[in-house]
């Protein structure tokens, strides 16, 4: 049954990608054919509008579905590092209550637990944290927060080029995503 | 003349256990059917599901003894964390709960195009639908496959949709039936009492 319904959600995005209904997912796909259970996706905050404090940020996530889908939650993280209060610096793990058995719902699928993470992006919650330096300052210096946050995402070099694009034409072209093995942060850090 | 046990040796497994009218069919159970038991009440606790718990944990104990394999004794503590998380809260329905589901006619549903939320399959391309309608209330029209819904509310008594307990809906329901079925008794013997005091 997983397998079957993966395949039907991979054929309706391919038909009608979820990045046209909500531009700042900008991709969510297997990362092969030949294995419909791990997917990536990638979702952004161009703009201040979207996100006071992500805003030119996008980031990479991976998406492992067990064959128990969609009785089970998939597992989600992020691949690229950012700074949340309710997701893990280092593993990218997320807390996010639907991400886990008890909240989960069957009838949602991948395209709707990309737009909760969205919205997680938006509106932390400092009272769960599992990056408490992160959960303190969003708290006490939202100011000193969004530096944080800003600092963190040019470190890693996690930004949408704003100038060349918009909310609605970014294109695979003009993405800079690098990951935390990837050669280019080491570059950066040096 | 001896009897069927002497002559085998055995005990009369009939005469001592006559006050024991439970399960004295087939004791003993074959590895496939304690799997099966396992599998198909998981998440209920029924005496049968324990007795092949306890099962399942000896013989794997059994091979973890002899030849010390490791994945034998994650299989065992796998299965008394499920075993425990079962035993404390077991939150979905019983079986008997699905049968009594409300089924509906796939003709009888008005759009061409309405879908299983969970397998998203249309329930008219299915040769042989079987679907439920959840007792949800609030006049909503939430139905599955009772094939996609039946392992979710097994472990889950909430509507994938709308979060509804369906055993609170249930209950709530049957109350308000009684309830009902009461006030019409009540206002039944009251019009009796105002009889008598006519014709009495």
């Amino acid at each position: 049954m997983a397998e079957r319904r993966l395949f039907q959600e991979y054929n309706r995005y391919k038909k009608s990608p979820p990045s046209k209904s909500n531009p700042q997912i900008i991709s969510l796909n297997p990362i092969s054919e030949d294995n419909i259970f791990n997917w990536q996706a990638i979702i952004s905050k161009p703009t201040k509008k979207d996100n006071p404090f992500y805003y030119g940020g996008q980031w990479k996530l991976s998406i492992a579905v067990s064959r128990q889908y969609p009785l089970e939650p998939p597992v989600i993280k992020f691949i690229t590092p950012i700074v949340h209060p309710n997701i893990n610096l280092k593993t990218g793990e997320i807390c996010l209550d639907i991400l886990k058995k008890d909240a989960w719902s069957p009838a949602w699928n991948l395209e709707h637990l990309l737009v909760a993470i969205l919205m997680l992006l938006d509106s932390p919650e400092p009272d769960s944290p599992l990056n408490i330096d992160a959960a303190n300052l969003y708290r006490h210096d939202p100011v000193g927060f969004q530096s944080m946050v800003q600092f963190n995402m040019w470190k890693v070099g996690s930004f949408v080029d704003v100038k060349k694009s918009t909310p609605t034409t970014i294109t695979k072209s003009n993405q800079v995503i690098r990951d935390v093995s990837g050669s280019k942060i080491r570059a950066i850090i040096a | 003349m001896s009897t069927y046990e002497e002559e085998h040796n055995i005990q009369d497994r009939a005469n001592p256990r006559a006050d024991d009218t439970t399960a004295r069919g087939r004791q003993h159970a074959t590895l496939s059917n304690i799997i099966d038991t396992f599998l198909t009440t998981s998440g209920s606790d029924t005496p049968s599901n324990a007795y092949a718990m306890e099962a399942l944990t000896s013989a794997l104990h059994h091979l973890s003894d002899a030849d010390g394999s490791r994945l034998a004794q994650t299989l065992m503590e796998s299965l008394q964390d499920s075993g425990d998380i079962d035993g404390k809260r077991s939150k979905g329905v019983s079986q008997e709960y699905l049968d009594t589901l409300e089924r509906v006619k796939v003709s009888s549903i008005s759009e061409d195009d309405a879908f299983c939320p969970i397998c998203t399959n249309k329930f008219k391309d299915d040769k042989y639908p079987l679907v439920v309608r959840l007792p949800c209330g609030h006049g909503v029209n939430h139905i599955y496959d009772l094939e996609c819904v039946g392992p979710w509310l097994q472990m889950n008594s909430t509507c994938p949709l709308c979060r509804t307990n369906v055993l609170e809906a249930e209950q709530n329901r049957r109350k308000k039936i009684e309830e009902e079925i009461r006030r019409a008794k009540e206002e039944d013997s009251e019009e009796e009492e105002e009889d008598w005091d006519v014709y009495g």
